[in-house]
């Protein structure tokens, strides 16, 4: 293969920075040798998804050689009759990730603009760079999406903002009134993108609600996830809730099958055990708590999380990321000047704030 | 809900464009499936084995967002190397991403006017120009009308829904000489000796598609792969969503590359091929025109095939029909199982011979 490759790809192409995934428990246990290994940097569950889940997947097996259901009906009436909005109204992802891919590539043209929050999630701009637009990055206010300096930024070129509420890396929320004064200001022609892959870990009830903004709102989306809560981050399930138009186009540029079937089942049965999901916030609960109170006897300040991470400004990041993942334990170094630490199981979290004392 | 308005914002193009109509999915149990080419025999018992075995703790973490482990196992089965190999969630996402990276408004891409049916979705969603180039009498590509400055050109090996395979020579000819990327597509070659993965080698404009939808039986799971030269696949990376792959999917997946798995298909295989030579036969001696199919389905014409299609439905057994002009009087038909391939061709021969009278 010595002739070169020669075919044009689209100039956005070679000007895409991609996403770096956190470091994998099993990279670490290879390197270090290491028997376990406390992985608090993806955000993930420690206490994984409900016990019903894998009585389904073992009764699945004869339905695998089939395809899934492309409209993911199934799933969409469990969603509709908890959320209480119309079926037409939810689509069904490969991951929420997905569907803010669909979503840049169904509204953005070269030379268009894309408003979010600073640091937030690294993939909105990643699917602003990948269609040719513009990043539009705004400071964050006290830790917080600062929705007024957001409107400021907005001019007749931006198409989509993202408001990642609760915000990752930060954990911090904006109330459900403010984003509607937000979407009272702003033009309907530009799609506001409500990412809310966290939300149910929200404690404060203010801004839980955000779906009745939805009867008011055409150009609001609603994005959630199965990766988080539910934990299922493996098995590839999010969701959008939005106006029948959106929702109806969107279902126009996914894949015919872009959600495959053990996600749709296990996503199901995940979302009718709210028992369990109840056990999962109850302990993220206790464990942000104490995270927040010993980081601060360290003398840290820790923005107040709502989501199941908290963030920590501290120096040397990479330098204490390095530390860490030798005695086992993987965090999210953010910044030069910040991690993210997920939280755990309760051992997990000691183990953390454990090794975390000793290092700094 | 308030009134919307999408033109406001969606892309003219999106508001435009046709969306792909998948095959149905009945929701009733006793149905013959024959719409949507799945394989009717069990995955390999591998796999079953693997889903018993997955352990809940790994679902509830995020996928290796390169699943390095498939990318070996298919390195070694196909003598390729590692860096010329990308997996996706189904060879549809793989599809869609090539459309992406490659086309944009002002280009084009080409396919035979007969092809699978999701290639003018994905050509109209990037904003290009579709030129379709037509199949003659006997189904053969006419790449004597291909354009060699397309950006993309993309056929099936075998190609849909006639299940034949073009000239090697003409395909060959066509992949040295064109100046833009070249997908052949092989989502059902395990049914046919036709494979031309080695041209990926020769040729670092060519991609090849591969699936285990079909002749893995494992299309639930979602589960595609592309061969070709590491510096296309390197680009095509770009576009990747972070974690697209199921872990499970990927576990699964696994345990249908391992060696006695890859015995159990070929078997199934094989017992596809022969039920294909009966029903194509049987299908003949019924009146039925049907062209010669390498894939693990068969094109079959007839006057009366709409009528076949509805009546064959109230007999709770599905076939696919498609409302092209050229196709009004066909329908295409999945290669069952021996037992459910009897009771298609029993069912059309009440049909037509009812329809006679
Ligand atoms: C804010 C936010 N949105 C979306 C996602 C993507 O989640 P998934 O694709 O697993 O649904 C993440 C994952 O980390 C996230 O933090
Ligand atoms: C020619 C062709 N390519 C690709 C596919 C998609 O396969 P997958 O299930 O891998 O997405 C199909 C499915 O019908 C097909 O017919």
């Amino acid at each position: 293969m010595t002739t070169p490759f020669e075919v044009p790809l689209r100039s956005e192409i070679s000007r895409i920075v991609s996403y770096i995934p956190g470091t994998q428990i099993k990279d670490l246990k290879e390197k270090f040798n290491f028997e376990h290994v406390i992985k608090l940097a993806s955000n993930e569950n420690p206490l994984g998804s409900s016990p019903n889940v894998k009585k389904i997947l073992n009764k699945s097996f004869s339905d695998i050689r089939l395809y899934p259901d492309g409209e993911a009906k199934a799933l969409r009436t469990s969603l509709s009759d908890q959320l209480k909005v119309n079926v037409n109204n939810i689509i069904v992802g490969n991951g929420s990730n997905e569907l803010i891919v669909l979503l840049a590539l169904m509204i953005l043209k070269p030379g268009d603009q894309v408003v979010f929050g600073s640091p937030s999630f690294p993939v909105y701009s990643i699917v602003s760079s990948m269609f040719g637009s513009i990043a539009k990055p705004v400071a964050l206010t006290n830790y917080t999406f600062d929705l007024e300096k957001l409107l400021d930024n907005i001019t007749s070129k931006t198409k989509i903002v993202f408001i990642c509420n609760p915000n990752n890396p930060t954990g911090t929320i904006v109330s459900a009134i403010k984003i509607e004064e937000f979407l009272k200001k702003i033009s309907s022609k530009i799609l506001v993108v409500l990412d809310e892959a966290y939300v149910e870990y929200v404690q404060d009830q203010a801004c839980k609600d955000t779906i009745q903004l939805l009867h008011r709102y055409s150009n609001l989306v609603i994005l959630r996830t199965f990766s988080k809560a539910y934990g299922l981050a493996g098995l590839r399930v999010g969701y959008g809730i939005a106006h029948v138009d959106l929702i109806s186009n969107l279902q126009k540029v996914r894949q015919p099958f872009n959600v495959n079937f053990l996600a749709l089942k296990t996503a199901e049965v995940a979302l009718n055990d709210q028992k369990f999901l109840k056990q999962v916030i109850h302990l993220n609960t206790r464990m942000r708590t104490l995270l927040t109170s010993q980081l601060y006897n360290m003398g840290l300040s820790v923005p107040k999380s709502e989501s199941n991470f908290v963030y920590i400004e501290i120096k040397d990041a990479y330098k204490i990321y390095e530390k860490l993942l030798k005695k086992g334990i993987i965090i999210r170094p953010i910044q030069k000047n910040s991690i993210r630490v997920t939280t755990g199981t309760e051992t997990q979290t000691m183990s953390f704030l454990n090794q975390f004392k000793k290092i700094i | 809900m308030k009134k919307s308005q999408p033109q406001l914002y969606f892309r003219p193009t999106i508001l435009e464009m046709d969306p792909y109509i998948p095959g149905e999915q009945p929701s009733t149990a006793n149905v013959i499936k024959l719409n949507t080419n799945e394989n009717p025999y069990l995955p390999a018992p591998l796999v079953f084995k693997a889903l018993q075995q997955y352990s809940k703790e790994r679902m509830r973490l995020y996928p290796p967002s390169q699943p390095i482990k498939l990318i070996q196992r298919l390195s070694r089965i196909y003598h390729w190397p590692m860096d010329g190999i990308l997996v996706g969630n189904g060879s549809d996402e793989i599809l869609s991403m090539i459309f992406q990276a490659v086309l944009e408004k002002g280009r084009s891409v080409q396919f035979p006017n007969l092809t699978y049916s999701l290639y003018p979705v994905l050509a109209s969603l990037n904003n290009a120009e579709i030129k379709k180039v037509y199949l003659d009498n006997n189904f053969e590509l006419l790449f004597n009308q291909c354009s060699l400055k397309s950006h993309l050109t993309i056929w099936g090996n075998p190609n849909p829904p006639i299940g034949n395979c073009f000239s090697t020579e003409d395909m060959k000819k066509f992949c040295r000489q064109t100046q833009g990327l070249v997908v052949i597509d092989e989502a059902y070659v395990d049914f046919s000796n036709a494979s031309v993965i080695a041209w990926a080698r020769q040729f670092p404009n060519v991609l090849i598609l591969r699936t285990l939808s079909k002749s893995f039986s494992l299309a639930s799971i979602r589960l595609g792969f592309v061969l070709g030269n590491a510096s296309v696949i390197h680009q095509l990376l770009k576009v990747k969503n972070s974690y697209n792959v199921s872990d499970l999917t990927q576990t699964l997946g696994m345990a249908a590359l391992q060696p006695s798995s890859l015995t159990y298909v070929k078997k199934t295989i094989q017992n596809i091929c022969s039920e294909r030579v009966r029903l194509t036969e049987q299908l003949r001696n019924q009146g039925f025109d049907v062209p010669a199919s390498q894939a693990n389905f068969v094109l079959a014409f007839h006057p009366q095939a709409q009528l076949v299609y509805n009546e064959l439905k109230k007999n709770n057994i599905f076939v696919r029909y498609f409302p092209y002009d050229r196709l009004k009087n066909a329908i295409r038909i999945t290669i069952g199982s021996p037992n459910q391939n009897h009771q298609l061709l029993k069912a059309c021969q009440e049909i037509l011979k009812i329809s006679k009278k």
